[in-house]
């Protein structure tokens, strides 16, 4: 069966109907660059072009590690076009060793087996050292090649599709074997997007302002194919420049009268947190800064409304939404106009995240959990080459998210999750993860830490706390914990907010030699009003 | 404008109160490392609190340079003009 609703369908779509119309801003501090969707379609052939030339083709893998450019966005649909898969992977941070960050990835590229990664130079020397025999490309060596004139027969259409062939691959973050490659299809995610879209009544009309990197599900999901797919323009900036200056988002905002922002829950409160008192953004633009996924907390956002008052906002102005990358991305999604309702739950307040989009199937089982139905519009049909943890999450058609909730008046509500990972700043990390890398860190016992999350209300999102059993002397402490931020740190990108070391036989195990990472947590918060010995 | 001889005590008691430490805990030698919840996002807000506290605008690039606190006064010291002599 033909199936003409891929994304770089759509993207064609949309060149011949409203070639100038704006598909793409790439903001990068005073630097902007500005495409439409004719330049769209004109980019992703002549990066089309590049991969086909190398026997690159329909179902073959196509890895992209990049930073904040148009690159990016171009290879991704050019592999679309051509009927491959592209994944995009996170690159390490200046700030990380990349030999360290690749290190884990040797595992996921061998199961996968990608026909190219392309990445740029900085990066390429340690991605070789696990890449095996798959060709790196840099990318700023083939801009000769994307220069070339385009033959108006080159490539001119993109290659017909299957509605269940697999559209691309997200990873989850993680180190060996915990590292899961999402399996959805072509017909799934054009579905998805489609009740998406109309919940947020998106159109043509509508610019996305974001700052989400593409390795992120919201990032590559909400801020670039669901916009692409409806002919919405996209104005990114760079997530780093975000960190350091958050109100770049404001400016953005209100320089290209954007209408709907995606950040997970910490973004409005690090917005809040780091607010200009000297200046002025204007929003009226804005139908809705949607927060997902993380947690969405009633007081953070009380505090934006707050905060963002004297610049116009409206409490209306906010919107939430549910999802995860099983599920393309939105599970429900609150109705832009109305604030989302608050609701009080065993003394604690909860923000609604919506209702169910339309198709969505959710439940809540008699434990709490969250689990949604694949037979609607989701299809996610397992973990790439990876049974097992496919038969952990998935029983019959019920996906098991491991996230808690409630069902109110129609609206959905997380409460927690019995999975054990930490949501920090909106990324997921697996305790295992950590724990194993801080264990392999040079003065902590073996199989002696712990990590676990703590709510922080003042950065809205959770900490991340490692408790691990040392023998290390009082005054050897502080570079121990040095170490082990580092090493966490280098491995995954994520910043340990406390690391302490305890006396050998501090850490709570079943007898069974399970750790109870429930039971350590409530330890360590009892000790923590005094020193931990 | 803030002199000199100043900043170092006051970047001290802002990033005290950033972490909500005991200024006692921090010294020259202090690194982000040592200080529970200093990551990233924790660095940008204490870059605007300390900007809004010495009423001086820090280079972020300079910022960013500082691997210890000693060498973040350093670095902000550099960008105040000399004290005038009395």
């Amino acid at each position: 069966m033909r199936f003409d609703q891929t994304i770089v369908h759509y993207l064609q779509r949309h060149a011949r109907d409203t070639p100038s119309a704006p598909w793409l801003v790439i903001a990068s501090g005073a630097r902007v660059q500005q495409f439409s969707y004719a330049d769209a379609v004109d980019e992703t052939r002549r990066m089309a072009r590049m991969l086909a030339a190398r026997s690159i083709g329909r179902g073959d893998h196509v890895f992209i590690a990049l930073t904040h450019r148009h690159e990016q966005y171009i290879l991704f649909l050019a592999a679309l076009w051509i009927g491959a898969i592209p994944t995009i992977l996170a690159p390490p941070t200046p700030k990380q060793d990349p030999l360290l960050y690749w290190r884990d990835s040797g595992e996921m590229i061998a199961s996968v087996g990608p026909a190219i990664i392309v990445s740029f130079a900085d990066n390429l020397s340690a991605l070789g050292t696990v890449a095996g025999a798959t060709p790196l490309v840099d990318i700023d060596t083939v801009a000769a090649e994307l220069d070339h004139p385009l033959d108006p027969a080159d490539l001119a259409e993109p290659v017909e599709a299957r509605p269940d062939d697999l559209p691309f691959l997200q990873f989850s973050s993680g180190t060996t074997g915990l590292r899961k490659g999402v399996v959805l299809d072509h017909a799934a995610v054009d579905a998805a997007l489609s009740v998406h879209s109309q919940a947020l009544g998106l159109s043509s009309r509508d610019v996305i302002a974001t700052w989400l990197p593409l390795y992120h599900d919201m990032g590559l999901v909400a801020c670039f194919l669901m916009p692409t797919r409806i002919g919405a323009a996209i104005v990114a900036i760079d997530a780093f420049e975000w960190v350091t200056r958050p109100w770049r988002l404001l400016e953005t905002i209100e320089h290209f009268r954007c209408t709907i922002a995606w950040l997970p829950n910490f973004a409005l409160q690090h917005i809040v947190n780091t607010l200009p008192e000297d200046r002025r953004f204007e929003l009226s633009s804005m139908r809705a800064f949607v927060s997902s996924s993380e947690v969405c907390r009633p007081e953070t956002f009380e505090r934006f409304a707050t905060a963002l008052a004297p610049h116009g906002l409206r409490p209306d102005q906010l919107a939430t939404s549910y999802g995860m990358a099983e599920t393309v991305m939105a599970v429900t999604q609150s109705p832009p106009g109305r604030a989302p309702r608050v609701v009080e739950r065993d003394g604690v307040r909860r923000l609604s995240c919506g209702p169910l989009l339309d198709g969505v199937g959710a439940r809540v089982s008699a434990s709490g959990e969250i689990e949604i139905d694949t037979r609607g519009n989701t299809a996610f049909s397992g973990y790439f080459h990876n049974p097992a943890a496919s038969d952990e999450t998935l029983s019959g058609h019920w996906y098991r998210t491991g996230d808690l909730g409630f069902i109110d008046d129609g609206e959905l509500f997380v409460t927690g999750r019995i999975k054990d990972v930490l949501v920090v700043h909106g990324r997921n990390y697996y305790a295992h993860d950590i724990e194993a890398i801080v264990g392999a860190v040079p003065g902590i016992k073996p199989g002696r830490a712990v990590v676990f999350a703590v709510e922080n209300p003042e950065v809205g999102s959770e900490d991340a706390i490692c408790v691990a059993e040392s023998t290390a002397a009082h005054d050897e402490r502080g570079a121990l914990q040095r170490a082990v931020k580092q090493a966490v740190f280098d491995r995954l990108g994520l910043t340990l907010r406390t690391v302490a070391p305890v006396e050998p036989g501090w850490i709570v195990k079943t007898t069974s030699g399970k750790m109870s990472r429930a039971e350590n947590r409530t330890r360590w918060l009892a000790r923590s009003a005094g020193p931990i010995r | 404008m803030i002199r000199r001889d100043e900043v170092e005590t006051l970047v001290i008691a802002v990033v005290a109160d950033t972490f909500s430490v005991a200024p006692a805990d921090i010294g020259q030698a202090t690194t982000a490392a040592d200080v529970d919840g200093w990551d990233s996002l924790s660095h940008t807000v204490l870059m605007v609190r300390l900007q809004k506290r010495l009423g001086i605008s820090i280079s972020e690039r300079i910022a960013a340079r500082a691997q210890t606190v000693g060498e973040l006064v350093e670095s902000i010291r550099g960008q105040i003009p000399p004290d005038t002599a009395p």
